[in-house]
């Protein structure tokens, strides 16, 4: 294989190699555009130090660390430019960013239908026990006895459901994470650079987060059937 | 201390002012006494319910005062009258109305964890009560498992638990079948009579109406007949 390039003083350089081996990863076009070659035997072809490079790609354990490790890398080299991943592909930033935003709207649209749930069954309780209700104002218990008593209810119903959700939820994510979910064939997703096996992870965050909003949703949720409790008439209520 | 336990001054009550009005309780006057043993009768429709409703603070009247022990409870916001009601009246239904998911124990001592009445004193209130209407062996067993008679009388046990001024009960033997109706009648004329508890009942039971020692009728809303309360003091 034949390979032309710019060198260092930008005129333009050419070099023959034997191909020793064919690479594949998930992007089919990053894999059509790319070639590997020896430093030592590419350099020389540049008319750079053989230890010279013109890039340096570091690997951090996570996005938070970044900016740290940008500030620290500028610090300690201030004659190299620093760059993130954003920087270099701003696309690719925004997709994330974009996929982030689309996550935020699916996660509302999750919340809204939990809610509807809540409302749905806890307004059935209050109905179904609309004379046990309308038998405890009568006798005496306030109003917002009776109104936190619907409150807790639901609290209680979340609290029972919310954990067996999130360890099935736990569990899946766990087992997928391993064995992988296949949308497509492989060469339909390499050609768009994903890989057609997807491995889900979700940090311990997320599902702090979510425990907090399912929580927070399910109380919310539960002041309208409160309310329609608290209207009932104990006069009507014990006759029906 | 008055022995005037309620002071009703033209009360009435219509339903649907603004469609088919019901007139159900029409301009009625009636006092009633610590300790009496009252039945209000009448045919259906005639206004009983509405009454006891009225007088127990459960409805609202459109005109008039109810001096219950001295509080004119039509001027209680919801509130103070739900909260009037838990220490001065006690209620019967006639479906009893227990909580089912409650073994009889809780369900008597729950109106005493309203009033915030420390456990030692419930449990033995409650113990005391069901003794007295002859479910001591009763205690743990829950609605469900109960006969409709011993079910009233576990009501009645709850309705006496907040240590009332009076007890309203609305047709209390119209479930029953006569044994137990007979039964449940006895345990509140005891009750009357040892404790001085007032009872006002809304019936049209023969039996009911046989031992109460004052009779109201009500017909079309209005008092038609009152036997007086001569008779009202316990034997």
């Amino acid at each position: 294989m034949v390979l032309t390039f710019l060198d260092k003083d930008d005129n333009i350089a050419s070099g023959a190699f034997r191909v020793a081996g064919i690479f594949e990863s998930n992007n089919s076009g990053w894999d059509n555009a790319n070639v590997f070659i020896n430093k030592a035997e590419l350099n020389p072809l540049l008319g750079i130090d053989s230890n010279a490079a013109n890039e340096i790609a570091i690997l951090l354990n996570s996005n938070r660390n970044i900016d740290t490790a940008m500030v620290s890398l500028t610090r300690a080299f201030p004659q190299y430019k620093v760059e993130s991943w954003m920087d270099i592909s701003p696309e690719t930033s925004a997709m994330i960013s974009l996929m982030s935003q689309v996550s935020v709207v699916f996660v509302i649209i999750i919340l809204l239908a939990l809610s509807f749930g809540i409302v749905n069954t806890m307004l059935m309780a209050v109905l179904e026990r609309t004379r046990e209700i309308g038998m405890l104002l009568a006798l005496g218990m306030n109003r917002a006895k009776v109104f936190g008593l619907i409150v807790f209810e639901t609290f209680f119903l979340v609290m029972l459901g919310c954990p067996l959700g999130m360890l099935i939820g736990w569990a899946t994510i766990q087992y997928l994470s391993v064995h992988g979910i296949t949308l497509a064939s492989k060469s339909t997703m390499a050609s768009y650079g994903y890989s057609s096996v997807f491995h889900p992870d979700l940090p311990f965050n997320s599902y702090l987060q979510i425990i907090v909003l399912v929580i927070i949703t399910a109380l919310l949720s539960s002041i309208f059937p409160a309310v329609k409790a608290l209207k009932l008439n104990p006069a009507e209520t014990i006759k029906s | 201390m008055s022995n005037l336990v309620i002071d009703a001054t033209n009360i009435s009550k219509t339903y649907n002012p603004d469609t088919i009005p019901v007139k159900a309780v029409d301009n009625v006057t009636l006092q009633m006494q610590r300790g009496e043993f009252t039945a209000l009768v009448g045919p259906s429709g005639s206004g009983k319910t509405t009454l006891l409703n009225l007088i127990g603070g459960l409805d609202k009247s459109d005109t008039g005062k109810i001096i219950i022990n001295g509080t004119d409870i039509t001027t209680l916001k919801p509130n103070a009258l739900i909260d009037f009601r838990l220490h001065n009246i006690g209620f019967i239904f006639q479906s009893y109305n227990l909580v089912p998911v409650l073994t009889a124990h809780e369900n008597v001592e729950f109106i005493m964890l309203l009033q915030n009445i420390d456990k030692a004193d419930r449990d033995k209130r409650v113990t005391n009560l069901l003794n007295q209407v002859g479910l001591s062996d009763k205690m743990d067993v829950r609605p469900s498992q109960l006969s409709g008679g011993q079910q009233q009388r576990v009501a009645v046990a709850r309705a006496l638990a907040s240590k009332p001024q009076f007890i309203l009960a609305d047709e209390p033997t119209a479930n029953l079948d006569s044994k137990s109706a007979s039964n449940l009648l006895d345990i509140m004329a005891m009750l009357n009579k040892e404790e001085n508890m007032t009872f006002i009942f809304s019936t049209h039971d023969q039996r009911v109406i046989e031992r109460a020692r004052r009779v109201i009728t009500l017909v079309d809303g209005k008092i038609s007949s009152d036997s007086g309360i001569a008779k009202t003091q316990p034997a």
